[in-house]
């Protein structure tokens, strides 16, 4: 289970998050939201390890640990997606399935575009490149920032099945997005108000 | 773990538009820039080259560093490697493993036609390998701390050189003095004392590398 407890994090005098509480269990889906610039990709980062915060705790009681896929593009962009997939899980110490790979690409309709460097395509593309990642790699929790941009009708249908599909094998998905969330599936929501933090 | 880190980096660069020989071709026009800035007698005069060979070699290293770095963050993979479980100082010592090769390859590069016409002894040879791998050592601890220091300010291209060359002054010295008595056979003037500060730079760069690699990275 993943514990937060009074969590707080300011850049200088501006406090972003404040007193953050909360927890989640395994299996479990949860939506960060707010408006632009109310601190969800800085409560990911913090959460992922990558940002130090002033005061509280971050608790991941899991055995496979976390991955963060933040909003930015994430990739090696001079290389094709399976070739990204085998560097990214040398950093993760892992090994990659080379059947379960295939059927990932089946499953985000992007096989057409294997043998392409990523930097060729466009930004929905690389959001469905990236899931690949994520589908191909062990982790207990995914802190993904914004999944939902960029993406075509058919691809925010894709990603809704993929997550439940996350679920229904005991993983957990903490996202964050902006868009109109009533539409997509979570458990648990976390409203992040600009500088109150939790709502 | 850390033989798999270090094939990674090399096949980014294999992959990469920055490679080994965009360094090679950069550390070859500082070269060509060096013959038509002397006289010709000049550069046969070994002081004058082993000054400048090193001057080369720091402003390769800068290169990079930087491009190192920055397959990382155009495409912002930075997020995806560091939140990972793997220990931090393994990328840390992978990439300054992978870069002081490469670096080695870009030494042999600008030595080869020494190496072809100078009929050079084996010993001196490997004396020449030796020297390039501590240097690089140096050269490579400090400049990955430096630019990770400077990383987050918007004029880290002038920042990163502007702290990094007063540093590494003592590296320059210390390593053309020992290319100059490996070359020349003259080993009188304080060789073992440059060899001594040297070795003190490689390994004073790494344990600071060791102590605040991931505190720069998580800044």
């Amino acid at each position: 289970m993943l514990q937060v407890k009074n969590l707080s994090k300011s850049f200088s005098s501006t406090p972003i998050l404040n007193n953050i509480n909360f927890s989640l269990g395994l299996g479990e889906i949860c939506a960060v939201v707010g408006n632009n610039g109310s601190g969800k990709t800085t409560f990911l980062r913090c959460l992922s390890g990558l940002m130090n915060f002033e005061s509280g705790s971050i608790n991941f009681n899991s055995t496979k640990g976390h991955l963060f896929i933040s909003d930015k593009l994430n990739i090696f962009g001079d290389l094709t997606i399976e070739e990204n997939l085998k560097v990214i899980s040398t950093y993760h110490n892992q090994n990659y399935d080379k059947r379960v790979f295939n059927d990932s690409l089946l499953e985000l309709n992007i096989r057409q575009f294997k043998e392409m460097p990523l930097k060729l395509l466009s930004r929905g593309n690389i959001q469905r490149n990236k899931l690949c990642l994520a589908m191909n790699l062990n982790w207990d929790y995914l802190l993904i920032d914004e999944p939902f941009s960029n993406l075509d009708t058919d691809g925010i249908k894709i990603f809704k099945d993929i997550f439940n599909n996350f679920k229904s094998k005991n993983r957990s998905i903490i996202y964050s997005t902006h868009q109109n969330y009533q539409e997509l599936n979570y458990d648990k929501i976390i409203s992040i108000e600009n500088f109150k933090g939790i709502k | 773990m850390i033989l798999k880190l270090m094939k990674n980096e090399f096949f980014l660069e294999k992959k990469s538009s920055f490679n080994l020989l965009y360094i090679s071709f950069f550390a070859i026009s500082c070269l060509m820039f060096l013959l038509f800035s002397f006289p010709l007698a000049k550069i046969y005069d070994s002081t004058v080259f082993a000054g400048f060979f090193w001057i080369i070699i720091s402003l390769s290293t800068i290169k990079l560093i930087e491009n190192s770095f920055a397959r990382e963050k155009d495409y912002n993979i930075y997020d995806l490697i560091y939140s990972s479980k793997i220990d931090l100082n393994m990328i840390y010592f992978a990439k300054i493993f992978s870069l002081s090769l490469i670096m080695l390859g870009v030494q042999f590069i600008i030595f080869f036609g020494y190496l072809i016409f100078s009929n050079l002894s084996f010993t001196i040879i490997l004396n020449l390998i030796l020297l390039s791998l501590v240097a690089n050592f140096g050269l490579l601890s400090f400049g990955i701390l430096i630019f990770l220091l400077t990383n987050t300010n918007t004029s880290k291209s002038f920042l990163f050189p502007v702290i990094f060359f007063p540093l590494i002054i003592p590296i320059l010295i210390n390593a053309s003095n020992i290319l100059f008595g490996i070359i020349v056979g003259d080993m009188s003037t304080l060789y073992i004392e440059s060899w001594l500060i040297l070795l003190t730079f490689a390994l004073t760069g790494i344990l600071l590398g060791i102590n605040l690699f991931e505190r720069l990275i998580k800044q």
